[in-house]
């Protein structure tokens, strides 16, 4: 947390802090702070010439020779190589936005060589192919936004590639669900030995998407009948388990956070069974998605994780509306029930702004206490 | 994470002699495989953000997948008008595939034409029938060389 130099003057005047040591903590921002603005400007413009780089190869260039083409491509390649070793550091900008760079052009390569030579293939396999080529690349990035692009461009490969082999309507949950165990399995074995606090931010934030995009996945089956393929079911199984047993054998969390994340996976596997089952009842989606979204809030606020924890109150928030809707079917939309819905709306926000940090402290002195 | 730059160095180099690996492989197999011609039917002019290309069935002269329910691995022999699921011996011809619940996909059913061309390639199909000429190699990889609209030969970039 970046500490102003207006809060340095607050805390000396009510005596928190001496002289000497708000000198030392103005140096240490001084010297210690990251200026997410350039650093933010730095991603956009990486991702605009890479972007470019794309858009060019989408154009389709009518008049350039194909060998050209390609030796301009390579020779971009390499001089983005060169510079990037030349400038490289551990956590150095220079090097991170070269890299990147560099990546985004050999996804642009391999779409170039495709259309030169009419080479066409299920879209996992360029996925696939990218993410192992770039891997070691990627690896020496100290950057969030490299590894949450490659971890993406990875996992939709490897989405599209089950989704290839086994597709059948309700398995497109069902890959993702599988995916968010795995992930979670990873985590939580490797957590120590990730060292690139990068990586560690981008897993985290590939898993809660992949927790959002199941939801939202099963959610949209509704009260369709479905059939699953028995080897996404299997995957499913075999994730949950290795989920679990990562979960158990993993000392850092306290028994109250691993209770939560053990009953947030049952959740999902539970809910994905009834839909799959065809066992679905009334509001079945809104009580599953409802409840799994305050477990996910309570584990965030567990490890004092505010704004993760809004984040799921706000969902939560949204998934009660919709639930409100759903339950008053055509009355919903009447001049009361609105009002009715306005009002509960306005009451839960107050409720929040008065007593939401309260709750977020008393979760976390609940989980100290009990470890 | 990483911090070894002899490693780094690799790591820059690997994709680019991948890239380069794929392009000189595709170089190849177009410049000595057989040619082999094939009428196409069901055109589906298309762009995409890889460009403005034409996606169509290639007529192999006989049904290759039996089964609409599977997804396999299919091998046609042009010569026998016959699918295997391995790669047959005694075949001069053999195009390697996916026999996708029905559809066989060798990876050849598609065709990148300029702006220009695709914008044309509407009326032009309507009027001329169209055929594509293939490299195969002995594996049976296919690559689309160049496409014939009438007596009219298109390639990329036309």
């Amino acid at each position: 947390m970046k500490v102003s130099d207006t809060k340095i003057q607050e805390w000396l005047k009510a005596g928190i802090i001496g002289q000497e040591q708000a000198k030392q903590i103005s140096s240490y921002e001084a010297n210690h702070n990251k200026n997410w603005v350039v650093i933010g400007f730095v991603i956009l413009a990486s991702v605009v010439i890479g972007l470019g780089c794309i858009s060019l190869v989408a154009f389709n260039w009518e008049k350039i020779p194909d060998l050209v083409k390609l030796g301009i491509d390579f020779l971009g390649l390499a001089a983005l190589a060169i510079a990037a070793v030349y400038y490289w550091q551990p956590q150095a900008i220079k090097f991170d936005l070269l890299s990147l760079i560099f990546i985004i052009l050999c996804a642009a390569s391999i779409g170039l060589i495709a259309q030169i030579y009419n080479l066409s293939s299920p879209p996992y396999q360029p996925l696939l192919l990218w993410s192992a080529m770039t891997s070691l690349v990627v690896a020496y990035s100290y950057r969030t936004f490299t590894w949450w692009l490659w971890l993406g461009m990875f996992l939709s490969g490897i989405y599209l590639f089950l989704a290839d082999k086994y597709s059948a309507s309700a398995d497109g949950a069902g890959i993702v669900l599988a995916m968010f165990y795995f992930m979670v399995a990873l985590i939580l074995s490797f957590r120590n030995n990730i060292k690139n606090i990068a990586l560690y931010i981008a897993t985290r934030i590939w898993i809660i998407s992949l927790l959002l995009v199941y939801l939202l996945l099963i959610e949209l089956i509704g009260n369709t009948r479905i059939d699953s393929n028995i080897n996404i079911i299997l995957l499913s199984n075999i994730g949950f388990v290795l989920a679990l047993l990562a979960l158990l054998l993993r000392s850092e969390l306290n028994v109250i956070q691993k209770i939560i994340t053990a009953i947030i996976m049952t959740l999902l596997l539970m809910h994905f069974f009834l839909v799959i089952g065809n066992l679905d009842f009334i509001f079945m989606h809104a009580l599953f998605t409802c409840m799994t979204l305050i477990c996910c809030a309570i584990l965030a606020a567990t490890d004092g994780h505010r704004r993760l924890f809004n984040f799921f109150i706000v969902l939560l928030g949204i998934r009660a509306v919709i639930f409100y809707c759903e339950a008053l079917g055509g009355m919903a939309t009447s001049g009361v029930s609105l009002i009715i819905l306005g009002v509960l709306i306005l009451y839960c926000t107050f409720l929040w702004r008065r007593h939401g940090a309260t709750l977020l402290q008393n979760i976390e002195r609940w989980t100290n206490a009990a470890k | 994470m990483l911090q070894n730059k002899p490693i780094l160095i690799v790591a820059f180099i690997l994709p680019i002699v991948i890239l380069l690996g794929i392009t000189l492989n595709a170089e190849y197999n177009l410049r000595t495989g057989k040619e082999v011609t094939f009428p196409i039917k069901g055109y589906d002019p298309r762009d995409l953000l890889s460009g403005h290309y034409l996606a169509y069935t290639i007529d192999y002269g006989f049904e290759p997948c039996k089964s609409k329910l599977d997804h396999y691995d299919a091998y046609l022999c042009i010569d026998s008008k016959q699918t295997f699921t391995h790669l047959p011996n005694n075949c001069q011809t053999i195009i390697k595939g996916t026999c996708r619940f029905g559809s066989f996909i060798a990876g050849v059913e598609r065709f990148y034409a300029t702006e220009n061309t695709a914008l044309n390639l509407q009326s032009m199909i309507r009027q001329h029938p169209m055929r594509v000429v293939l490299s195969v190699a002995k594996d049976g990889t296919a690559q689309v060389k160049y496409l014939l609209v009438g007596d009219q030969r298109l390639d990329f970039g036309a």
